[in-house]
C-alpha cells in the first residue's frame, strides 16, 4: 500500500523550523438554515501553516474543505456561521477583528485561487484593471504607472504578454483566465496562497501547466500556500504536509511522506488503495464504496464508520478522540489508541 | 463585428418603422370607419380644402395595386402604374413631412406635432429619470437587504405601484393636489399671465409639472426597483462578487465597481422593452393633466374625430419608440465588452 | 406522460399553498369573481333602473341610503361599482384567452419547429413588441365600433407578445430533454410530441403568464374606457371614471365617485399581481441569497473560545 516511489520532499525538514504563520484552533462551522437543524460542515479542526510550507487538504467532495477555506477568511455564504475555534494570524486572532480590519487582511496576507474560477473575474472589466484594483486597494502609496508596471510584472510572472492586460476575461482562455487569477493573487504580496482545487475545470494539460507554475511560484517567492484538491498525485509533487478530512473533521493530518508512506487512518488507507498510481492524474476519489454521509443528519458516532472496513462496534457509539501519534502525526480512529503519545 | 452587429440593429429599426408606416396607412384607410374618405365630407372642412385632401392623397386613385378589392368604393383595373395608387402617394408626403391637415384646426399636423413632441419628452423624461433612479435606488438597497424586512417592504410597495392604474393614481394626486396644496388643475403654463422674469415663468411651470411628473415615477417606479432587485441578486450571487469580497472591497465598492455595470446590462434591456409603457402612460398622464403634448393629442384626436391627428401621433409615438429602442441597442453595446471587444 | 403533468401540477399546487402572496392574490380575486356573479343580490340598486332625479341627488356625499353617495346623473356609485366588476373581468377573462393562445401557438411552433419558421415568428413578434401597445389600440378601437366585443378582440389580438417569448424559450428548454429527443428519435410525430411532452411542461409558465395578462388587459379596458372609448352600453369601473372626471366630480369635490371605480381596478389587478408574484416563486424558487447577504453574524463562538486559546497563540501543534 506504501508506494516506493514517493520521494522525500528536499526540503520537508526545514520548513518544520519556519516560523508558525497560520494557527487555527478549534474551528467549528456551521450552516444554519431556516427549517432544519444546522449542518456541521467543519468540526474541531487544528492545523498550523509555517512560512513557505505547502498543505494539502484533501477530502471528498463536500467533506468541507471549501467551507474550511472561506472560514479562514470569513468569506462564508450567509447560511454559513463559525461557532467555535480561533485563526491566528502572526499571532492575531482574526475571529476577533472588524469586519474592516478583516478587509485589510484580505488579499494583502491571504489571498485565494477560488475552485473552478472560470467565472471569478468581473466579466466587464479588463484583467489589467482587475489586477490593479488589488494593488491600488492595499498598496495606495504607488501612482499609476508603478501600478501599471506591477500589473505587467505580475503578468509576466504566470507567463501572459503585458499587453492582454486591456483584454476582457471573454478573450482569455480557460487556463489564461486561471494564470490571470494566480497573478491576482500574487498582486500584493500576499504571506498566504490558498488554492481550493484551482485546475478542475481545466483539461489535463492545462491542469499540469498551471500546477508546474504554482510549484514554481511557490518556490521562487518562498510562499505558504494551501492547496485543496481531490488529486493525491498533485499532493506528493507540491506539498509538504496533508490534511486529510472527513464529513468536517480532521481524519488524519501529518507529513506528507508519513501520509503516503504510513498512513494510519483507515479513510487515508482507502483513499490511497482508491488511487494507487500517483503518477497519473485522476479526477474524483469515487471508488471507495458509499457516500460521505449527511451534514445535516451525522452518524452518532465515527463519522468514517458505516463505510469503514475497519469498523468496530464502539466506532459506531462514540466519536473517536484525535490521537497524536507522534511530533506531526495525529489520526482520529479507535484503532490507534494505544499508541498515543 | 461590431459594425456589422450595429448596422443590423439600424436595418431592423428601418424596417419596423416601414412596417409601422404600413401598419399606419392601412388602419386608416381599411377599418370600416374609413376615416380619411369620411373625413374629406367633413363639414369643418371647406370645399376647397375638400378638394385639396382629395388631390393630396389621391383618394381618387386605387389605395394600392391588386389590394383594390379591399377598398369596394371603387373597382378598377387591377394592374395600374404603382405611382399612382394612395399608397405611393401617402409615403411620398410622409417622407416630405406632410401628415395631412388637422380637421380639427385646419393647421398642418406636422406643424401641430412638432410643437407638442417636446412637451412630451420633457415630462416623460423628467417622469423617467427620476423613476430610473429612484427604482434603482430602492431596488439597489432590496437587493443588498436580501430577505429583511425592508427588501419586504420594497417588495410590496413596487407590486401596489405597479397595479395602479396610471390615469387614476393621476387623478387621485391632482384631486389632493388641486384641493390641499394649491396646485394648478392642469395645463403646463398658466395661461394669460404676463410672467415678470424668465424664473416666474419657469417656476410656474415647475409647479404644473409636478404631479404629473409624480404620477409618472410613481407609476414605473415599481417596476424597475424588482427588476434591479431580481438582476442584482443574481449578479451577487456570480463568483466574480465573492472574489471583489476575498480582494477586501468593502460592501460600497463592491456595488459600485463590480455589481451595478453588470446589473445595468439587463436593465437597459428591461427599459427598452418598457419603452411601449412609457408611451401608454403619456397618452394616461397627459389627458388627466390636460399636458399639451403627443399623448393628449391622441386623446383629443379621438374626442374630435380629428383624424389626419390621430393618425400623425400614433405614427411619432411608434418612430420614436423604435427609435429609443435603437439607442437602447447601442447604449447596451457600449457598457457590453463582449459585443463591443468583438 | 398523462401522469407527469398531472403530479407536476399536483406538485405545484402544493409549493402554491406555501407562498402566502400568492393566496392572499388568490383570494382577492375570487371576492372580485364573487360580487361580479352575485352583483343583483349584493348591490342595493340596479344600475339599470330609470330614475328621476333632481339637482340635489347629482353627487350626494355617502349615506345610508348610498353608501357610497351618488354620480353625476344620481345613480348609486357603490352599485355601479359591484356591476363594473363584471365588465373588467370579462374583458380580463375573454381577451387573455386570444392572448394566451396566439402567444402561446406562436411562442410552442417557433421554440420547437425552429428554423425560417421561428425566425419569421419571432421576428413579427419583436416587431409587434416594440409598437406602443396602448396608442394602437385606442387607434384600433377610435376608428372601429367601441363595443365590448370589439375592445375584447383587440385588446386578446395585440396583447400576445410577451407570452410568445416567455413560451418560446421554454419550449427550447424542454425540446432539448433527454426524453423529447428520444421521442423525436423512435419517430413521434410533432403534434403528437408538442401534445404530450412539450405542452404539460410549458403549462405551468403558461399559467403564470395568463395571471399577467389578465391583469394588463384590465388595466387596457379601464384605461381605454376612461379615455372615452368603452361600450356605452355599459358602466364598467374605466367608464364610470371617465364621467366623473369629465362630468364635474373634481369640481365638486366628489371624491367617493373618483375614489372607488379605481379601488376596484386596484383590487383586481393587485390580486392578479400578488397571485402571480406567488405563482412564479412557486415555479422557480430562487435562493434568495447572495455573497452580501448577511443573515446573522458570520463569527457567532462563544466568549471562551477566544480566551481558552488566546494564552497561547503561536504554539506549533507539536508539544
Ligand atoms: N448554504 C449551505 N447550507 C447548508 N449546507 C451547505 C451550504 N453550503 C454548503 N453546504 C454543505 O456543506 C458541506 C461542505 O461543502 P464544501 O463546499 O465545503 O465541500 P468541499 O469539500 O469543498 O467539496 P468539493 O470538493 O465538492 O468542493 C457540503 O455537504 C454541502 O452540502
Ligand atoms: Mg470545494
Amino acid at each position: 500500500m506504501s508506494d516506493p516511489s514517493v520521494s522525500s520532499h528536499t526540503h520537508a525538514a526545514s520548513v518544520n523550523d519556519r516560523p508558525v504563520l497560520l494557527d487555527v484552533r478549534n474551528l467549528s462551522i456551521d450552516y444554519v438554515n431556516k427549517d432544519a437543524s444546522p449542518a456541521q460542515a467543519v468540526r474541531e479542526l487544528d492545523f498550523t501553516l509555517r512560512a513557505g510550507e505547502v498543505l494539502g487538504l484533501v477530502g471528498e467532495s463536500g467533506c468541507g474543505k471549501s467551507t474550511l477555506m472561506l472560514g479562514l477568511m470569513r468569506l462564508l455564504p450567509p447560511a454559513g456561521r463559525i461557532v467555535d475555534g480561533a485563526v491566528y494570524f502572526q499571532g492575531r486572532d482574526l475571529l476577533a477583528l472588524s469586519e474592516a480590519e478583516m478587509e485589510d487582511v484580505r488579499w494583502k496576507n491571504i489571498s485565494i485561487i477560488f475552485q473552478g474560477a472560470m467565472n471569478a473575474l468581473n466579466p466587464v472589466r479588463t484583467i489589467g484593471d482587475q489586477i490593479g484594483e488589488a494593488i491600488r486597494l492595499h498598496m495606495p502609496r504607488q501612482d499609476s504607472a508603478a501600478v501599471d508596471a506591477r500589473i505587467r510584472r505580475l503578468l509576466d510572472l504566470v507567463g501572459i504578454a503585458g499587453n492582454r492586460k486591456d483584454q476582457y476575461p471573454h478573450q482569455y482562455s480557460g487556463g489564461m483566465r486561471q494564470r490571470a487569477m494566480i497573478a491576482m493573487a500574487l498582486a500584493c504580496d500576499p504571506q498566504i496562497v490558498i488554492a481550493d482545487e484551482p485546475t478542475t475545470a481545466l483539461d489535463v494539460m492545462i491542469q499540469a501547466q498551471i500546477l508546474e507554475l504554482m510549484g514554481n511560484l511557490q518556490k521562487e517567492l518562498g510562499l505558504s500556500i494551501i492547496f485543496v484538491t481531490h488529486d493525491l498525485g498533485v499532493v506528493a509533487e507540491l506539498c509538504d504536509s496533508v490534511l486529510v478530512m472527513y464529513g468536517g473533521v480532521t481524519a488524519e493530518y501529518a507529513d506528507v511522506d508519513t501520509i503516503y508512506n504510513a498512513p494510519r487512518h483507515p479513510y487515508t488507507q482507502e483513499l490511497l488503495r482508491a488511487f494507487p498510481d500517483i503518477t497519473r492524474p485522476a479526477g474524483k476519489l469515487t471508488s471507495i464504496p458509499g457516500y460521505p454521509p449527511r451534514l445535516d443528519d451525522l452518524p452518532p458516532g465515527c463519522r468514517f464508520a458505516p463505510r469503514c472496513p475497519q469498523v468496530f462496534g464502539r466506532c459506531r457509539q462514540e466519536m473517536p478522540p484525535i490521537y497524536r501519534l507522534d511530533d506531526k502525526h495525529v489520526a482520529s480512529c479507535f484503532l490507534l489508541e494505544g499508541e498515543s503519545v | 463585428m461590431r459594425a456589422s452587429y450595429l448596422l443590423g440593429k439600424l436595418a431592423w429599426a428601418l424596417f419596423t418603422i416601414l412596417f409601422v408606416i404600413c401598419l399606419n396607412f392601412f388602419l386608416f384607410r381599411v377599418l370600416p370607419g374609413d376615416p380619411v374618405r369620411s373625413g374629406v365630407r367633413d363639414p369643418r372642412l371647406t370645399q376647397e380644402a375638400q378638394q385639396a385632401i382629395r388631390e393630396r392623397f389621391g383618394l381618387d386613385k386605387p389605395v394600392i395595386n391588386c389590394f383594390e378589392s379591399l377598398n369596394p368604393v371603387k373597382s378598377g383595373p387591377c394592374l395600374i402604374n404603382p405611382f399612382e395608387t394612395q399608397f405611393f402617394l401617402y409615403v411620398r408626403n410622409l417622407l416630405t413631412g406632410d401628415l395631412g391637415i388637422s380637421y380639427h384646426t385646419n393647421r398642418p399636423v406636422s406643424t401641430m406635432l412638432g410643437e407638442r413632441l417636446w412637451n412630451t419628452i420633457l415630462l416623460i423624461g423628467a417622469g423617467q429619470i427620476l423613476a430610473i433612479i429612484l427604482g434603482m435606488g430602492l431596488g439597489i438597497l432590496a437587493a443588498w437587504k436580501a430577505r429583511t424586512p425592508i427588501d419586504f417592504g420594497a417588495l410590496l410597495f413596487s407590486l401596489l405601484a405597479w397595479s395602479l392604474p396610471t390615469f387614476w393614481l393621476g387623478i387621485i394626486l391632482l384631486f389632493a393636489g388641486s384641493r390641499y396644496f394649491n396646485l394648478p388643475l392642469g395645463g403646463m403654463i398658466t395661461p394669460g399671465v404676463n410672467f415678470p422674469g424668465a424664473w416666474a415663468r419657469v417656476s410656474d411651470m415647475l409647479r404644473h409639472m409636478l404631479l404629473p411628473t409624480l404620477t409618472y415615477t410613481i407609476v414605473f417606479l415599481g417596476e424597475y426597483m424588482l427588476i434591479m432587485r431580481s438582476t442584482l441578486v443574481d449578479v451577487l450571487s456570480e463568483d466574480y462578487i465573492l472574489t471583489a469580497r476575498a480582494k477586501g472591497l468593502n460592501h460600497f465598492q463592491i456595488l459600485k465597481d463590480h455589481a451595478l455595470k453588470n446589473a445595468m446590462l439587463p436593465m437597459v434591456t428591461i427599459i427598452a422593452l418598457n419603452l411601449g409603457f412609457t408611451v401608454a402612460g403619456a397618452v394616461q398622464i397627459e389627458t388627466v393633466f390636460s399636458w399639451p403634448g403627443l399623448g393628449g393629442a391622441i386623446f383629443e384626436a379621438v374626442g374630435r374625430r380629428d383624424y389626419p391627428m390621430l393618425q400623425g401621433a400614433f405614427l411619432l409615438l411608434a418612430v420614436s419608440v423604435i427609435f429609443a429602442n435603437l439607442g437602447a441597442e447601442l447604449l447596451y453595446s457600449v457598457l457590453d465588452p463582449r459585443i463591443r471587444a468583438e | 406522460m398523462e401522469s407527469t403533468s398531472v403530479t407536476s401540477l399536483g406538485a405545484f399546487w402544493r409549493t402554491f399553498r406555501q407562498h402566502p402572496m400568492a393566496m392572499i392574490g388568490l383570494v382577492m380575486l375570487l371576492i372580485a369573481i364573487i360580487a361580479a356573479v352575485c352583483a343583483p343580490l349584493i348591490a342595493p340598486y340596479d344600475p339599470k333602473a330609470i330614475i328621476r332625479i333632481t339637482i340635489d341627488d347629482i353627487y350626494t356625499r355617502p349615506s345610508p341610503a348610498h353608501w357610497l353617495g351618488t354620480d353625476d346623473a344620481g345613480r348609486d356609485v357603490f352599485s355601479n361599482f359591484i356591476y363594473g366588476a363584471r365588465v373588467s373581468l370579462t374583458v380580463g377573462l375573454f381577451a387573455s384567452i386570444i392572448s394566451i393562445f396566439i402567444g402561446g401557438t406562436i411562442g410552442i411552433v417557433a421554440g420547437f419547429y425552429g428554423g425560417r419558421t421561428e425566425n419569421i415568428l419571432m421576428r413579427f413578434t419583436d416587431i409587434m413588441l416594440v409598437i406602443p401597445d396602448l396608442p394602437l389600440i385606442v387607434v384600433i378601437v377610435a376608428l372601429t365600433r367601441p363595443s365590448l366585443t370589439n375592445i375584447i378582440l383587440v385588446i386578446g389580438l395585440l396583447g400576445w407578445t410577451s407570452t410568445a417569448r416567455l413560451v418560446r424559450s421554454q419550449t427550447l428548454s424542454v425540446k432539448a430533454r433527454k426524453f423529447v429527443l428520444r421521442a423525436q428519435a423512435v419517430g413521434a410525430s410533432r403534434p403528437y410530441i408538442i401534445r404530450r411532452h412539450i405542452l404539460p411542461l410549458v403549462l405551468p409558465l403558461i399559467v403564470v403568464n395568463t395571471v399577467l395578462v389578465i391583469s394588463l388587459a384590465i388595466l387596457n379596458e379601464s384605461t381605454l374606457s376612461f379615455l372615452g372609448l368603452g361600450d356605452p352600453t355599459l358602466l364598467s369601473w374605466g367608464q364610470m371614471l371617465n364621467y366623473a372626471f369629465t362630468r364635474g366630480a373634481m369640481s365638486a369635490g366628489a371624491w367617493w365617485a373618483l375614489v372607488t371605480p379605481g379601488f376596484g381596478i386596484v383590487w383586481v389587478v393587485l390580486g392578479c399581481t400578488l397571485l402571480g408574484h406567488g405563482l412564479e416563486q412557486a415555479l422557480n424558487p430562487r435562493a434568495e441569497t447572495h455573497h452580501l447577504a448577511q443573515l446573522h453574524e458570520q463569527v457567532a463562538r462563544p466568549a471562551s473560545a477566544a480566551a481558552r486559546f488566546a494564552g497561547e497563540p503561536m504554539s506549533l501543534s507539536s508539544d
